[in-house]
């Protein structure tokens, strides 16, 4: 929980965390130490100094480095977790579901865990599905559908496997669906950039959330324009944020477009723990505020409201998660519908035909 | 840009060496990496140019490993294309190295294969595709800084006016960054957003509509959205390679390469 100044209490989920496992001794191959290398430079590129770790505790942080960085000092009430299996990379996978279940172990009223699943793997997905369900209640699952799988180098959420796992998903009252449409990650496919599969699969299944992590970002263009037309599709801000310290600039063009397009309540904090901390980042979103162009731009300033409901809020609505009392929007179950109508009434035309089919 | 020092200059003709290596570098400046609309050489992408008497290597080295594959290739393809035209040159090879793809990419560049016979089952969507898309992006992008700044200087009405022989005109500009950014918009604006007649309007949409002063608030802020997208993608890169310059990994220091084995 964040405190401000005045006293207002500020309920903080970090909706996008990870328990990773990239020691040396956990690396099946040079693939394993790339792949890490990779999030390092971002873990560098984005951190303050001061804040900065080095790189064997960015390889491995373990379950108590997990929550000092998150519950101690970070000021986090509450953590999604994402699991990424990557097995061909780790020997014991990369952030598996098991690896994250002890997280959630240590700490079972802080924790949430999703699940994951691979609609290429059939029957028997489904009912793996249904046994990690049966094992960790979940809420929530994570989707790379970049990721390869066999002969196959990616799928899209179009595509006639997908539905029996949604239909499961309702039935066993899954209803947050998050999908990874960010800078490409490995294994992947070599020209998957494209978001406009969601668009698809969130009109098919209204009763779903669908929530897109790093909101299509390096697409946030036109992530933005399908998330506009679709009420069940949310940005999973995760990376965005972290833009605060070394690019303000850039962090303020991306959450005004973001604002502008799915309103202050369809949007998900998430630090992408460990790529960094929460605490920092945290810490300068709740001092921001947009300059006067980008508060025209995003149609509303970055207000303690919209703070709190991008913060915490709106993920504990999709989670179910309890908001103590004097954390809450007295407003907020009036407002929220409101806002959406309203900003979305506010026209934005596509430039061309080309672009609005690409995006 | 940054400074590159020649690595090793042509030995045969030693005076030649510091002028051939400005026409290699200029030639660089102009390849864009395609996603982002930026020369490879403000992006710091280039490690290394060595000269011989008439050919060069450049080695090129991305932000992370896991680059997307498909704008490696676009840009060492480029790349290689741009120094081939110079007219000394009779070889160019184009290195990539510290990337997941490289042996392929290298390969494949260097043998002048398309990126879907290097990729044989992995790649669904041509380049071409991936050209066009970003090349409209970019159409949008650099009319969105050019009318932007325009209508600074002038109001929007007038800039609205502007017609492609005026736009044509803006070369000879006295401002600098008119120049520029007009020269920028104009190499795009020859290939979409239709007629390029010098009475034409020059501020259109990709299909070729004029933008008219109701629909350019609209416009404009789709353009903005497009373009900061872009540039914060450019951001995200820059900060990525010069973390990987300044704080490398242990075992991904260019002197571990040697390592490099793919499994």
């Amino acid at each position: 929980m964040y405190v401000t100044e005045s006293g207002q209490k500020v309920f903080v989920v970090d909706g996008h965390i990870h328990l990773w496992d990239a020691r040396p001794e956990n690396r099946r191959n040079r693939y394993g130490l790339t792949f890490i290398e990779s999030f390092w430079g971002s873990h560098v590129g984005m951190t303050p100094d001061e804040q900065r770790w080095n790189f064997d505790r960015f390889c491995y942080y373990g379950i108590e480095g997990a929550a000092k960085d998150l519950f101690v000092d970070g000021y986090v009430d509450a953590a999604i977790m994402l699991p990424t299996n990557l097995r061909d990379f780790y020997v014991e996978g990369f952030n598996t579901i098991e690896q994250c279940s002890a997280f959630k172990n240590a700490y079972p009223e802080k924790v949430v865990l999703n699940g994951r699943f691979d609609p290429r793997d059939g029957q028997k997905g489904l009912d793996a599905l249904e046994a990690d369900f049966e094992k960790y209640r979940l809420k929530g699952v994570k989707l790379y559908t970049a990721e390869w799988n066999g002969e196959s180098k990616g799928y899209t959420l179009r595509d006639d496997i997908v539905a029996p796992y949604m239909e499961k998903c309702l039935k066993l009252g899954i209803k947050n669906v998050h999908i990874h449409k960010g800078p490409t990650i490995h294994p992947l496919n070599l020209d998957a950039f494209d978001v406009r599969d969601v668009d698809y699969v969130a009109t098919a299944f209204p009763d779903l959330n669908f929530i897109v992590d790093h909101c299509g970002m390096p697409r946030i263009d036109d992530f933005c324009w399908i998330a506009g037309q679709e009420p069940n599709v949310y940005g999973g801000l995760a990376l965005i944020p972290s833009f605060i310290h070394a690019r303000p600039k850039y962090f303020a063009q991306m959450m005004a477009d973001l604002l502008f397009f799915l309103g202050p309540d369809r949007l998900l904090f998430g630090s992408d723990y460990g790529i960094t901390s929460p605490k920092w980042i945290v810490e300068k979103f709740m001092a921001y505020e947009f300059p006067d162009d980008m508060a025209q731009e995003a149609k509303t300033q970055l207000t303690l409201d919209v703070k709190r409901k991008v913060l915490g809020l709106n993920a504990a609505r999709l989670y179910d998660l309890d908001v103590p009392l004097e954390c809450r929007l007295p407003s907020m179950a009036a407002s929220h519908h409101e806002d959406g109508e309203v900003l979305l009434g506010q026209s934005d035309v596509q430039p061309g035909g080309a672009i609005r089919a690409s995006a | 840009m940054q400074a590159l020092e020649p690595r090793e200059t042509a030995e045969l003709v030693p005076d030649l060496g510091e002028e051939r290596h400005a026409e290699v570098i200029a030639a660089l400046g102009d390849v864009l990496d395609p996603e982002l609309d930026e020369p490879v050489t403000d992006m710091g992408f280039i490690e290394s140019v060595t000269l011989r008497t008439d050919d060069v290597e450049v080695v090129l080295r991305l932000p992370t490993y896991w680059c997307s594959a498909n704008f490696a290739f676009l840009m060492a393809t480029d790349m290689k294309a741009a120094l081939e035209h110079l007219h000394w040159v009779r070889g160019a090879t184009i290195t990539l190295v510290d990337h997941f793809a490289s042996k392929k990419i290298n390969q494949g560049v260097s043998a002048r294969k398309g990126f879907s016979e290097v990729f044989v089952g992995e790649a669904q969507t041509g380049l071409d595709d991936i050209r066009r898309v970003f090349g409209q992006k970019a159409f949008l992008g650099r009319q969105e800084r050019l009318l932007r700044l325009l209508a600074e200087r002038g109001g929007i009405e007038d800039a609205l006016k502007l017609s492609m022989g005026g736009l044509r005109r803006l070369l000879d500009h006295d401002d600098q960054e008119i120049r520029s950014l007009a020269l920028r918009y104009l190499g795009m604006r020859l290939h979409d957003g239709g007629s390029v007649q010098d009475d034409a309007r020059a501020f259109t949409t990709l299909s070729g509509l004029p933008v008219s002063s109701a629909t350019y608030a609209d416009h404009l802020r789709a353009a903005r959205r497009v373009r900061s997208a872009a540039e914060a993608n450019a951001e995200m890169c820059r900060m990525y390679l010069s973390a990987r310059k300044s704080h490398p990994a242990p075992g991904c220091r260019p002197e571990d390469r040697e390592q490099e084995a793919e499994p």
